[in-house]
Formats: C-alpha cells, sequence, structure tokens
C-alpha cells in the first residue's frame, strides 16, 4: 500500500527552500522524500504502526533547517543564474534576428556563385575559345586577390575584324563578413600585354561606341561569407600578347596579376 | 552507548565512502547497512547524510544514478570514483594513525582511583 | 518487439551554458548578417569604406555634417583628407534594421579625389544620397585649404555648357559664393537648385553634372558636359580676421581619382 505522508512532504519541503536556485529543489526534495518512505517502510515492516513510524522516521532524519542549511552550502545558486542568463540572452538573440530580419522583409541577399559568363556561347564555331587557369595571387588591405578562370576568345570569322579578349573571373578573398566587395578594384584596375599595349579603365573610357578602344571593365558578380567575385573582361587584345598583366595603383598602393595566355589552359 | 556527536562529525566522511567502496547504494540503504554494522551505534541524523552525499558528487568523488530498487521503487544511487577511491584511502589512513595515538595516549595513562 | 529506450545523459551545467553562449553568438552574428554588416558610426563605415577603396590609409575627418533625413534615417556626409596627395568625400546613413548602425548592405558612398598643388582644392558634390534631381536639395562645393589664418572665403567660378548639349538655353552662368569658417582645413559653400524650370533648364543639368566629378564612372558624360570638355576653374580668395585678402588661388574643380 502507498502511503502518502504529509508530515514527510513538509519536511522535505522545508529543508529544500534553503537552496536558493529554485529549480534546484525539486530533485533534492524528491530525493530526500523517497529515503523517508523506505525508513516508514522499514519500519512498518518490523511491525510499528504508521502513526509510530511516522514520528520514528521524522525524529530520524533531524531537524530541517539544519539539513537545509547544510544542503545550502552544497547547492550555490551562481551556475543556476548564470543558467538562466544564458538562456534568457538566447532568447532575446532570437528575438533580435527575427526583428531585424522582419525589417528587412525577409529580404536576404543573394549568396553564392552562378555559372561565369553564362553570355559566352563556349561551342561557338566563330570563335576560338581557350580556358586557363591562372596561378596568380596578391595581396592587398585584407584582401587576396586571385584569378580563378580566364577565357581567351578569338574570333575567326572571316567576314569581321580579327578580335581578341580575355573574359575572366576576379576574386578577392577577406577574412571578415563584414568587408564588402573591394570597389577600388572596379574603377582602377588596367592592364599591360607582353607587346607594351595598354589597356585602361573603362571608368576612363569616352565613348561606349568604340569597339576598337581597348579597355579592362566588368561588374561585380555574388559573393558568399568570405568571397567576392567579377566578371571582367579585357578587350580588343592584341594577337601577339603572351600575356597580360593586371594592374592595380592607386595613391601608392599597387598589386598585379599575371595571365599567361600561352600555358596552362585547354581548349573549350 | 550513545556516541559524542562531535566524535562522529569528524568520520561521517569515511563511513559514508567505506559503504559505498563495497558496492552501489542508494541513501536509506547506507543508513541502514551503518546502523547494521556498527550494531545500532552509529545512527547519525539521517538528514545529514545528504549534504555529504551531493558534496561528495560536486568533487567528483562518487556519481549519482537513478535504479530500479529491490523495493521495486527508483531510487537515486551513488557509486564511488577512483577520485573516491584515493579519498577513502586518505582518510583511513588519516583514522588509523589518528585512533592508533590516541589509543598510545590513552593506554599509557593510569587513572588516579584505579 | 521491446521499444528501445535510448536514455539521453542530461548535459552538465557548465556544458549547457557554454552551448546557451554558443548558440546566442551565433544568433547574434545572424542578425548581424541579415541586417547588412552595419559599422557603428559613420567613422566605422568610413575606415570601412577606406579598406575597400584598397588605399591602405586612413583619412583625418575634417567634417561631419548631418544631411537631410533619407527614408526617415539619419545621414552624414564625411569630408575626408588623405595628407597633401588626396581628399575624399563620404556619404553614409544609419539605415540599418532598427537604426542600430550606419551603412548596412554597403549603401555608403566614397569618392576621392587628388588634391592640387596651389594651396586649394575644389570639389563639387551633391550630398548623401547622391541626388538625380535637384529638387529641394543643395550642391555642396568645399574648399580644402593650407591658410589657418583665413576666416572666410570667396569661390566664383563661370560654367560653360558645351554646344553639344542641345539645350535651347545654353549659356555661360557664373557663379559667386561666400563662406565663413566652421571647420579646420576645409571651407563649405552650398548652391541652391535655380527656381526656374528644371525639364528644359541647361543650368541645373550643368551643376548636376558639375557634382558628378567626382564620380569615376560620369567620365563621359562630364566630356561633353563642358565646353571644350574641360572641368571649369574655380578662383577661391581667402580673408584674414582683419577683412585682408591673404591668397587667390585658381583651380579647376577636382575629379574623380581613378
Amino acid at each position: 500500500m502507498e502511503w502518502h505522508i504529509l508530515s514527510f512532504d513538509n519536511w522535505c519541503f522545508h529543508a529544500a527552500a534553503h537552496i536558493r536556485f529554485k529549480p534546484d529543489r525539486p530533485a533534492v526534495e524528491q530525493e530526500l522524500r523517497e529515503h523517508m518512505e523506505d525508513h516508514f517502510n522499514a519500519l512498518l515492516a518490523e511491525g510499528k504502526t504508521a502513526q509510530e513510524a511516522e514520528r520514528l522516521t521524522l525524529a530520524a532524519m533531524g531537524d530541517a533547517d539544519e539539513t537545509g542549511a547544510a544542503l545550502a552550502r552544497v547547492h550555490k545558486p551562481y551556475l543556476g543564474w548564470l543558467y538562466v542568463a544564458a538562456k534568457w540572452v538566447v532568447a532575446l538573440s532570437a528575438i533580435l534576428l527575427f526583428m531585424v530580419s522582419c525589417s528587412s522583409g525577409f529580404d536576404f541577399p543573394a549568396f553564392g556563385f552562378s555559372e561565369p559568363f553564362p553570355m559566352l556561347d563556349l561551342e561557338s564555331s566563330s570563335s576560338e575559345t581557350f580556358l586557363l587557369f591562372p596561378q596568380c595571387k596578391a595581396q592587398r588591405d585584407g584582401y587576396t586577390f586571385s584569378v580563378p578562370l580566364a577565357i581567351h576568345r578569338i574570333r575567326k570569322d572571316d567576314d569581321r575584324a580579327p578580335y581578341e579578349a580575355v573574359f575572366f573571373v576576379l576574386e578577392a578573398v577577406h577574412p571578415l563578413p563584414w568587408a564588402g566587395f573591394p570597389e577600388g578594384v572596379r574603377c582602377s584596375l588596367s592592364a599591360v600585354d607582353s607587346v607594351g599595349n595598354l589597356y585602361p579603365n573603362r571608368s576612363l573610357k569616352y565613348s561606349l561606341a568604340d569597339e576598337a578602344y581597348r579597355e579592362v571593365g566588368g561588374n561585380p558578380r555574388g559573393r558568399t561569407l568570405l568571397r567576392y567575385r567579377y566578371e571582367l573582361w579585357i578587350s580588343n587584345l592584341d594577337p601577339a600578347a603572351e600575356w597580360v598583366e593586371l594592374r592595380y595603383e592607386r595613391l601608392g598602393c599597387s598589386f598585379t596579376l599575371c595571365i599567361d595566355l600561352t600555358e596552362g589552359g585547354k581548349r573549350a | 552507548m550513545p556516541i559524542d556527536k562531535a566524535l562522529m562529525a569528524g568520520s561521517t566522511t569515511l563511513l559514508v565512502l567505506s559503504l559505498l567502496a563495497e558496492g552501489e547504494k542508494y541513501g536509506y540503504q547506507m543508513i541502514a547497512e551503518l546502523a547494521r554494522r556498527s550494531d545500532n551505534t552509529f545512527q547519525l541524523k539521517e538528514g545529514t547524510l545528504y549534504p555529504i552525499l551531493h558534496a561528495l558528487e560536486k568533487e567528483g568523488r562518487v556519481k549519482s544514478f537513478r535504479r530500479e530498487a529491490e523495493n521495486g521503487r527508483e531510487r537515486k544511487y551513488y557509486r564511488i570514483t577512483p577520485a573516491g577511491l584515493a579519498l577513502l584511502q586518505d582518510k583511513a589512513e588519516e583514522w588509523r594513525l589518528f585512533s592508533e595515538k590516541v589509543n598510545a595516549v590513552v593506554q599509557g595513562c593510569t587513572p588516579v582511583g584505579a | 518487439m521491446k521499444r528501445l529506450r535510448i536514455k539521453v545523459k542530461p548535459l552538465a551545467r557548465p556544458a549547457r551554458i557554454a552551448l546557451c553562449a554558443l548558440a546566442a553568438a551565433l544568433l547574434f552574428l545572424a542578425a548581424y548578417a541579415v541586417s547588412g554588416y552595419p559599422a557603428f558610426s559613420p567613422e566605422g563605415a568610413l575606415r570601412r569604406a577606406e579598406r575597400r577603396a584598397l588605399i591602405s590609409m586612413r583619412g583625418e575627418i575634417l567634417a561631419e555634417v548631418p544631411q537631410m533625413l533619407y527614408n526617415d534615417n539619419q545621414t552624414r556626409f564625411l569630408l575626408v583628407e588623405y595628407g597633401d596627395a588626396a581628399a575624399g568625400f563620404y556619404g553614409v546613413a544609419q539605415d540599418a534594421p532598427l537604426k542600430l548602425g550606419w551603412g548596412a548592405h554597403s549603401s555608403d558612398v566614397f569618392y576621392l579625389f587628388p588634391k592640387s598643388a596651389g594651396g586649394a582644392t575644389v570639389a563639387a558634390y551633391p550630398g548623401y544620397p547622391p541626388f538625380r534631381s535637384f529638387e529641394d536639395e543643395l550642391l555642396w562645393i568645399a574648399a580644402f585649404d593650407d591658410f589657418p589664418q583665413a576666416v572666410r572665403a570667396e569661390l566664383s567660378f563661370t560654367l560653360v555648357p558645351s554646344d553639344s548639349l542641345g539645350f535651347p538655353d545654353a549659356a555661360p552662368v557664373s557663379y559667386a559664393l561666400s563662406s565663413e569658417r566652421e571647420y579646420a582645413g576645409i571651407f563649405l559653400f552650398s548652391l541652391a537648385a535655380p527656381e526656374e524650370n528644371l525639364e528644359n533648364s541647361s543650368t541645373s543639368y550643368v551643376l548636376q553634372r558639375l557634382a558628378e566629378c567626382v564620380d569615376p564612372w560620369s567620365a563621359q558624360v562630364r566630356a561633353s558636359t563642358f565646353a571644350g570638355g574641360v572641368l571649369p576653374t574655380a578662383t577661391v580668395v581667402f580673408y584674414d580676421a582683419a577683412g585682408n585678402a591673404i591668397a587667390t588661388v585658381e583651380t579647376q574643380f577636382a575629379e574623380a581619382l581613378v
């Protein structure tokens, strides 16, 4: 038969009440109550009456306040309070994220890279196309620049004037996600080829219609957490050029990246 | 003959660890075993057992887990850890030295009225 | 079949606290990313813009001017100096979600231009955000000067539109502006929109193009706006506290540094 003795509950409640961090109390109360039940049942088994067993059990437990004070010295509240505070911080951070997302209309900026140069028909029969994988790298202001892919395109259509260009992906990596696109590169990047021709930046171009004009131009095309990509081109390349060197120069800061047009590539 | 509380207080940890060294036990089981072995001489206030057990658990000397006891109910068991065994050895050695020296002093003193 | 009861031992409290701290940090970083990585002050936003501009320099902020409210957001217009080599204009708004930061999603603008050698550099800027029409907005002209004893300056210039513009009213227009020194190192002049009809006015068109001279992408338009494809020249006269003219500098309006 299961006994539920109110005086046991009271004793355990009073002892556990000394524990300052409330959520720690139920487990201690339960353990003390189970102990008293065991003692009570043992006394019943010896032949004692319920009343006698209850009295003896309570006497054997001692003073609830004395036990409670000893328990309070062991069960310090600080980690408990810290845990409650930590849970609040998580909740507030989640609310902040939700509010910020609402505020921006759940319109998250696009992430990731799409296929480079989708408008280029690599299978075109009127042009020869070579895929190059330059191994150049440069660093500036925490950004690491590289050219993972370059497409050397030679138009060999008999009806039109010969024309060569290099389309390339410029990738910048920065360890801080809030660095942003290295915009300086877009308006200040120029190129020089092995023959000595200069390809100035498109920002200096005065006439859009001049196809014979040599230039370096392009646009930003996507980012991930730490990587930024530009799709750029060098137009009207000299057919005699064996390499082109990209040059960035502004207020005394500079870097270069070399694209070798003769090696390290494959025909598309 | 009831034992002076002050004498009991210092040895409770040693007693508890010794009982657990023999095997896992839950609270009331330790009280009952202690009373049985000491011919009911040691009847410490049962409430004081749990602060000791909890303190030992916080120090890593014992570990607790819930399991079904022989009375069919689920109880919180305690098991001694290697750190607990090391403490037990220290305490036992301390006790042995202490009691040896006390005995040496007591046995060497002849009562005046004898 | 007996159901497998896998008992997962609850984590210790210190471990739970550590996990909460980690979760909070990740959520906070996600909130920061979603809000567009705003900077915490206009100066902080400027430093980031300087890094993006790849110039390896931190400029001296000569003035921080509040501009008009933009979409209910506060804006700031910073005038920055990079030694003797260059100067810059930087515009940024407190446009992060919940107005918690500046320049979210890199919505700021940063223009650099070289300094002239004559002791004064004159540059025009449309304020922030860069306008596309002149209504209710001012054209700012800054004169970065090397005359610390000057307390007043007078700026005059004439805008001569190119013949190729095709405006029926195309004619040279002269301006004379005056300014008291508010900030060390610069004088700020402002020009309000002309009152006549904006649609057919070459005046407002030419003024807007003047304001875009510091924009590297407006080179082609600039060339076809001013007579001879040359930027107009400004004359700045500096006066000391006694009213004496201490220097007169003639310099071309600055254009973008590329």
